[in-house]
C-alpha cells in the first residue's frame, strides 16, 4: 500500500491535473480532491493522496452582457463574487462563508448553498458548462458558455453534489445575475407551528420573498428587487400572513446593518461546532413542525443539545448538535432517523466538527436509485480511485 | 422473431386498445414534429400504467428489441423517430394529474399530461408551471422531461430541469426507480439532472414531480420597433446592463414580421426592421418600475415606436403574432428549415451579418425569429422544393448557420434537442472525449443500447466517418423511410 504524501498535489491547470490523474489511475492510487478544505463531507480514506485544486484559479472570461462567467474551479468563491460585484453582478448563490476559503469547485461539488436557493436554486441551476477530468485523466466537457443549451447529457449538473467521486471539476461556466438594486429583510417571532404555516404562505405569496428561513425562534424573510417595489412587497407579505390567520403583528423590518448581522449569523450557525455535527433533513415544507418536535425528542433521548436552522420554504432543515456529557450524537442521528422515517425523505450527516473518520452511518437507508448511481460511478471511474468509499456503504 | 415475443406479451397485457399493429395505424406514428424523418415502427404500444411500461421494457430487454418513447409527438429534432425493428411506447394514455399539493407547491403527474393542463390544474391555487414551450397546449410533460423543454420565459425562469423535483422512470432493463423525489434534496448523485434532457436514451419517464410557482402579481408587455435587429440587440444589452431580467425578450426581423402579420394581423409595424417584444413580470411595484425603465432604455436605443399592451387581450395578440411566426413562414415559401442554434447574445449583430451574406450567396431567403434575451436563434430558411437544387442549397445554408453558432461559442440546439436531426453535428461542439464520457453515463443506464438508439450521439451508420452535408439515412436507403 502506498502512503499518502504529506504535501498535497497542486496542479496549476487542466492539463497538469489530467496528467497527474492519469498517473494515479495507472497505479490505482486513491485520490481525494479538495478546494478550500472547508467541507470534508462523506467518508474519507486515510490512504488517499490529496489533490488540491487551488492552483487552477482565476476568472478566465466574464461576459457581463451575456450574463456568464468562466472560472477556474480552484478560485475562491468569495474572490469570484468580489470581482463580479465590481461589474454589478454576482452568482446568485450564497453558501456559508466557512472561513472564506471555499472554492467554486468545492461549493458546486458539495452542493452547498444558502437561503437564496429559494429564488435561484442551487449550484446545479446556475452551472451551464463544465470542463472536468475523469479518474483516468480524460479531459471532458459538457454544456457550453451560453445560458440556453440542450446539446448532450448535462454532466455539469451531475457533478454538482457528487463530492469529487465522478470527476474533478476544473473549469466551469456559471450564469450570473445582476446585483439587486435593493433588498429588505423582515422578521417575526415564530414557534415551529407558526413557522411552518408562515413558510407555506410566504412560498405562495406574490410578494416573492427570495429567502424564507426559520432559526428555531424567528422567521427571516429576504426580499430583493427594484427599490420602488420593496415597501409594497413587505406590505404584501404582511397582508398574506394576516389573511392566513397568522397574526404577523410583530412582523418588522431589520435595518440594513441588523439584516447583515442576522444573515451572517444564520450562515455560521449551520457549521458544526467542535465535536458536534450538522444533520440535514429533507422533507416537504409542510412537515417542519413535525421535524422540530422529533428533533427535540431525539435530543432528550440521546442526551444532546440541538438547534434547528431551516430553509423553511425549501423543506431543508439542519439540526446542529453537540452531545452532553454521557450523551452521543450517533444516538441522536439514529433517533432522528427512527422518529422521522415517515416525515423526512432523508436524514444525512453534512458537516461534522471533528477530524478523522466517523464510525457513524452518514447516509442512512440506501435509496432505490443507488444501484444505478453505483453503475454511473463504475462507468466513469472503473478502478474506483476518486474518493473511494465516500458514499459508503452505498457504493 | 424477437419483436414477435414482445407483441404477444403486449397484446395480452394491454388488450386491443393498447396495441397498434396494422400497417396504416403504424404509419401514423412514423414521425414526430420533424416530419422530414420518417420510419414505420415495428410495433406501437399505448400503456396506461408504470407496471405496463415496465413489463414491455423488460420484454424488450430480454429479447434485445430496441424501444423508443413518444409523448405527444411534437418534438422538432426527431427524438421520437421510431425504430423500424422496434417498439414505440406511446405515453399519451398516461394522462392523470395524480396530485396538486398547493401548500408545498408540487404537482405529481403522469407523463402523457400536457404541459398547459398542469397550469390549468394549479390555477385555482394561484400557482402555475413555469416552462412554456410554444407547443404547450399539446406537448406532454414526459416529452418535456426528455427534451428539457424551455419556452419564451426561460430567460428568467429556467428550463424543465429547473422545475422537476423528481422522476419515476423505467430503466432500460425494466426496473422502476425514482430519481430525485418530492423533496428539494435527495442524497446521492443527482441523476435527475442527467435524465432530464437525455432524449429518451436513459429510460422512460412514468411519473413526474413538478415544482409550481406562484403566478406573478403583475405582467407588462411592450413591443419596440427598431431599424435593424442589431439596434434592437443593443437595446437588449442596455436592459440587461441596467440589472433588469425580463421574463421574456423576443425578436422578429423584417421578413418574419411580414409573415406573422400576413397570418395574424397582430398589429406589428410592417415597415420595422426588427420588432422587440419585452415582457416583465413579478410583484407589482417591481414590475412597474422595471417596465418603465425598459421602455425608457428602448427609446434611448432609438426605438422608432413603442406599443404597450393595454391589457391581457392585447398582450395575447402580441404573443399570438410572435408564436405564429413559424407557421406563418408558410405564407412566404412552400417549405422551410427551422434552426435552433444559440450564440452568446452579444454576438448577434456579427452573426446576423454572416447569415445575411450566406443568404445572398445561396439566393435563399432567411426569416429570423429569436429568443433575444438568451441568444437562441430560430432562422427560418425558406425554399421551394419544386425548384431544382433549392432544397440542397437551403440545407447547406441551414447547416452553415449551425456551424457559425458553434464558432461563436454557442450551441447547436437551444431547445429542440439533438435527436436524429443534429446527431451528426454533435462533433462540431463536442470532442471525441466529451462524447465518450457522455456515452459512459449512457452505458451505466443502458449497456445494451436499446433505449432510443441512433439519437443524440453521432454514429458512423448515421453520419459516416466525418460529419458533413446531408446523406440518406440507412432507413431511407432501405426504402422504409423518406425525407422531404
Amino acid at each position: 500500500m502506498t502512503t499518502a504524501p504529506t504535501e498535497p498535489l497542486r496542479p496549476k491547470d487542466t492539463a497538469e491535473l489530467s496528467k497527474l490523474l492519469a498517473g494515479m489511475y495507472a497505479s490505482a492510487t486513491p485520490v481525494e480532491v479538495r478546494g478550500g478544505n472547508t467541507k470534508a463531507w462523506g467518508h474519507h480514506s486515510a490512504h488517499a493522496t490529496a489533490l488540491d485544486t487551488t492552483g487552477i484559479s482565476g476568472i478566465v472570461e466574464h461576459s457581463a452582457a451575456d450574463q456568464t462567467v468562466r472560472v477556474g474551479c480552484g478560485t475562491r468563491f468569495s474572490d469570484l463574487q468580489a470581482q463580479l460585484a465590481s461589474a454589478g453582478q454576482r452568482v446568485a448563490l450564497d453558501p456559508p462563508d466557512r472561513g472564506g476559503t471555499a472554492t467554486v469547485g468545492g461549493v458546486l461539488a458539495s452542493g452547498d448553498h444558502g437561503p437564496l436557493r429559494q429564488r435561484y436554486g442551487a449550484g446545479r441551476e446556475l452551472v451551464i458548462g463544465a470542463t472536468f477530468v475523469l479518474a483516468d485523466g480524460t479531459v471532458a466537457k459538457s454544456g457550453g458558455q451560453v445560458i440556453k443549451n440542450v446539446a448532450g447529457l448535462d454532466l455539469a449538473k451531475l457533478l454538482c453534489g457528487s463530492l469529487g467521486t465522478l470527476g474533478i471539476l476544473s473549469e466551469v461556466v456559471l450564469r450570473v445575475h445582476p446585483l439587486p438594486q435593493a433588498s429588505a429583510t423582515l422578521t417575526m417571532k415564530a414557534d415551529a407551528e407558526l413557522a411552518t404555516a408562515a413558510a407555506l404562505t410566504a412560498g405562495r405569496s406574490v410578494a416573492e420573498p427570495c429567502a424564507i428561513e426559520w432559526d428555531g425562534e424567528a422567521m427571516l424573510f429576504g426580499f430583493e428587487g427594484a427599490a420602488e417595489g420593496m415597501a409594497m412587497r413587505a406590505e404584501g407579505l404582511k397582508a398574506d400572513l394576516q389573511a392566513a390567520g397568522l397574526g404577523a403583528g410583530d412582523l418588522g423590518e431589520l435595518s440594513p446593518a441588523a439584516a447583515e448581522t442576522a444573515w451572517g449569523r444564520l450562515a455560521r450557525s449551520r457549521e458544526a461546532p467542535a465535536g458536534g455535527i450538522c444533520i440535514r433533513m429533507a422533507a416537504l415544507p409542510s412537515r417542519l413542525a413535525e421535524l422540530s418536535a422529533a428533533a427535540q425528542k431525539a435530543a432528550e433521548i440521546a442526551g444532546a443539545e440541538v438547534a434547528l436552522f431551516s430553509h423553511a420554504g425549501l423543506g431543508l432543515t439542519d439540526v446542529v448538535a453537540t452531545a452532553n456529557e454521557g450523551g452521543s450524537v450517533e444516538e441522536l442521528l439514529s433517533q432522528l432517523r427512527r422518529l422521522c422515517s415517515k416525515v423526512a425523505t432523508s436524514v444525512v450527516v453534512r458537516d461534522r466538527g471533528w477530524q478523522g473518520e466517523p464510525e457513524i452511518d452518514l447516509w442512512g437507508p440506501r435509496p432505490d436509485a443507488a444501484s444505478v448511481m453505483a453503475a454511473v460511478k463504475r462507468s466513469l471511474d472503473p478502478k474506483g480511485i476518486l474518493a473511494p468509499g465516500r458514499f459508503a456503504p452505498w457504493w | 422473431m424477437s419483436l414477435k415475443a414482445v407483441r404477444k406479451l403486449a397484446a395480452g397485457l394491454l388488450g386491443p386498445d393498447g396495441v397498434v399493429e396494422d400497417p396504416a395505424g403504424l404509419r401514423s406514428y412514423s414521425c414526430d414534429g420533424l416530419t422530414g424523418w420518417r420510419a414505420t415502427p415495428g410495433l406501437v404500444v399505448l400503456p396506461t400504467t408504470t407496471e405496463e411500461v415496465s413489463s414491455i421494457v423488460a420484454a424488450c430487454h430480454k429479447h434485445s428489441v430496441p424501444f423508443v418513447a413518444r409523448g405527444s409527438g411534437t418534438g422538432l429534432s426527431g427524438g421520437a423517430l421510431p425504430a423500424t425493428d422496434g417498439v414505440l411506447i406511446v405515453t399519451s394514455r398516461m394522462r392523470r394529474i395524480l396530485e396538486i399539493d398547493p401548500d408545498n407547491r408540487i404537482a405529481v403527474v403522469e407523463p402523457g399530461v400536457t404541459n398547459a393542463s398542469v397550469s390549468v390544474a394549479a390555477a385555482p391555487f394561484g400557482l402555475y408551471y413555469a416552462p412554456d414551450p410554444s407547443s404547450q397546449i399539446v406537448c406532454s410533460i414526459g416529452g418535456n422531461v426528455a427534451e428539457n423543454s424551455g419556452g419564451a420565459h426561460c430567460l428568467k425562469y429556467g428550463f424543465t430541469t429547473n422545475h422537476v423535483l423528481g422522476v419515476e422512470v423505467v430503466l432500460p432493463d425494466g426496473t422502476v426507480t425514482t430519481l430525485g423525489g418530492m423533496t428539494t434534496e435527495t442524497p446521492g448523485y443527482d441523476l435527475r439532472a442527467v435524465f432530464v434532457g437525455s432524449e429518451g436514451i436513459l429510460g422512460i419517464t412514468t411519473k413526474v414531480m413538478l415544482r409550481l410557482l406562484p403566478k406573478a402579481e403583475a405582467v407588462r408587455t411592450f413591443v419596440a420597433d427598431f431599424a435593424s435587429p442589431e439596434e434592437a440587440g443593443e437595446a437588449v444589452t442596455a436592459i440587461i446592463a441596467a440589472g433588469i431580467v425580463p421574463s421574456a425578450v423576443e425578436m422578429m426581423d423584417h421578413l418574419a414580421i411580414q409573415a406573422s402579420e400576413a397570418a395574424t394581423s397582430a398589429g406589428y409595424s410592417l415597415e420595422a426592421g426588427a420588432a422587440l417584444i419585452v415582457e416583465l413580470d413579478g410583484p407589482r411595484g417591481d414590475c412597474e418600475a422595471e417596465f418603465a425603465r425598459s421602455v425608457e432604455l428602448c427609446k434611448q436605443a432609438k426605438a422608432s415606436k413603442i406599443r404597450v399592451a393595454a391589457g391581457e387581450a392585447e398582450r395575447q395578440l402580441i404573443w399570438k403574432g410572435r408564436k405564429a411566426a413559424f407557421a406563418a413562414a408558410g405564407r412566404l415559401s412552400p417549405s422551410y428549415y427551422v434552426q435552433d442554434g444559440v450564440i452568446p447574445r452579444t454576438a448577434l449583430g456579427r452573426v446576423l451579418r454572416r447569415i445575411s451574406e450566406l443568404s445572398e450567396a445561396e439566393s435563399i431567403l432567411v426569416a429570423n425569429v429569436f429568443h433575444a434575451g438568451d441568444g437562441n436563434l430560430h432562422p427560418l430558411v425558406l425554399y421551394n422544393p419544386a425548384v431544382s437544387g433549392e432544397g440542397e442549397r437551403a440545407e447547406r445554408l441551414a447547416s452553415q448557420i449551425v456551424a457559425i453558432c458553434v464558432e461563436e461559442g454557442g450551441s447547436i440546439t437551444g431547445e429542440h434537442g439533438v435527436g436524429v436531426d443534429k446527431a451528426c453535428s454533435m462533433p462540431k461542439m463536442f470532442s471525441e472525449h466529451d462524447l465518450a464520457t457522455m456515452k459512459k453515463v449512457r452505458d451505466a443506464f443502458d449497456p445494451a443500447g436499446l433505449a432510443n438508439p441512433g439519437k443524440l450521439f453521432p454514429t458512423p451508420r448515421l453520419c459516416g466517418e466525418t460529419p458533413g452535408p446531408y446523406r440518406p439515412h440507412p432507413t431511407e436507403l432501405a426504402g422504409v423511410a423518406e425525407r422531404f
